[in-house]
């Protein structure tokens, strides 16, 4: 047997997949020929050094987070199966944004009346130049008017303190609703 | 098609038995049954199969695609394939057969993008070149430094010459080596002849010798 013909039926060699015959022929070539000898050699070592490879582990996290995806395919699946009725959904929704579109001339002339978070301002130490923190910056959404002046929707960046006017040096709101209408201020 | 998914997804019916012993009644079973179990309502029989394969798995993907982190990523990826179409799985067939199928198809398909992504082949590189430049931590105190640093040394050359193999060589060779998959097994997993996993196999196996001879004498 060659050397040639050795490496090519190495791989049957290793996984004891030949017949006795070839086999012995191997075999007979592996005592006889010292490369080949050392081919086997190498080829014996390495795979022992590649099956003592520490096996890699999964991170501690990963039953969690593959239940969560598992999770997630569940719903997704739910949200196909609702699927036709999301879609009525949608048109139904469209259909009422579209009639408040034509509603909205005639609702401006009546007050606007929106539920907020409660809000709860303590009045101010006397003589304080510090701020109730209703009146701080921050998102506040509605149109709140004091005695004539106007602070619109959005952020609420300026607000004068003290006020000019006597009237406001205390000041205490608690209010769950506000309204568009000038806002009560309670003295 | 997602009508007919659902309408074999087995429903949350889970009797309210004790955990502890139905995992362990679980544990009995082989991937078949788990899976026949699974489909017939019973979701724990599906992490049972997950407890199984992860780790497996895991080793598999990251001995071919060499990305410890996105070889979780994928064998994550994996359950959720088998998840979505466990309900398609031929039960005539080995479960390990067509679960190693999906993770070497989505380790062939992570090689690929890489190959076409420059910056993934780039942190690829300064990963290996990170873990080489790692401190040495001495993990068995019965042989000297010397020993130890020797075969860790060895070790990472070895791994590094399974790296270093032809794609479609290397997962042959993984499959072989190092999951101890016969050729059927190989030639279902792979989609290739038997006589294609043979010569791939004997041609991973020369080049590996090649790479490690100089090391190992």
């Amino acid at each position: 047997m060659s050397c040639d013909q050795f490496i090519e039926r190495y791989t049957d060699f290793r996984d004891g997949l030949l017949d006795s015959e070839t086999r012995a022929e191997v075999e007979g070539h592996l005592a006889d020929c010292a490369c080949c000898e050392r081919y086997h050699r190498v080829m014996q070592r390495g795979l022992e050094l590649l099956s003592d490879i520490p096996s890699a582990e999964s991170s501690d996290d990963f039953m969690p987070r593959l239940r969560h995806r598992l999770y997630n395919v569940d719903c997704g699946v739910t949200e196909g199966r609702r699927s036709f009725g999301g879609s009525a959904a949608l048109v139904g929704v469209a259909a009422v944004g579209l009639l408040a579109l034509f509603w909205l001339p005639f609702a401006a002339s009546v007050p606007l009346e929106m539920e907020l978070a409660a809000v709860s301002v303590q009045p101010p130490p006397p003589g304080s130049a510090d701020l109730p923190s209703l009146f701080r910056s921050g998102p506040f959404v509605s149109t709140l008017r004091v005695e004539g002046d106007s602070y619109t929707d959005g952020y609420l960046t300026e607000f004068e303190w003290p006020p000019a006017s006597a009237v406001h040096t205390a000041v205490a709101i608690e209010a769950s609703y506000l309204r568009s209408e000038p806002a009560h201020l309670n003295r | 098609m997602i009508d007919a998914m659902e309408s074999s997804r087995p429903e949350r019916v889970e009797p309210q038995l004790d955990e502890r012993a139905l995992r362990a009644n679980l544990r009995e079973l082989d991937d078949a049954a788990l899976v026949a179990e699974y489909l017939d309502g019973r979701r724990h029989a599906f992490h049972e199969l997950a407890e199984r394969y992860h780790t497996r798995l895991l080793n598999f993907i990251y001995r071919t695609i060499g990305d410890r982190d996105r070889a979780e990523d994928l064998v994550q990826e994996t359950f959720v394939r088998v998840y979505r179409h466990l309900h398609r799985f031929d039960p005539t067939k080995k479960f390990s057969t067509w679960i190693y199928t999906i993770a070497s198809n989505l380790a062939k398909n992570e090689l690929r993008n890489r190959s076409r992504n420059p910056l993934v082949l780039f942190q690829a590189i300064k990963k290996n070149w990170e873990a080489d430049h790692r401190p040495l931590q001495w993990e068995d105190s019965s042989y000297s430094p010397d020993d130890l640093y020797r075969k860790r040394h060895l070790r990472e050359q070895v791994e590094k010459a399974v790296a270093e193999l032809p794609e479609h060589h290397r997962v042959v060779f993984v499959l072989r080596e190092m999951e101890g998959k016969t050729y059927e097994e190989i030639s279902e997993i792979t989609g290739v002849t038997l006589g294609t996993v043979k010569s791939r196999l004997n041609r991973a196996r020369n080049k590996f010798a090649l790479i490690v001879g100089p090391m190992l004498e």
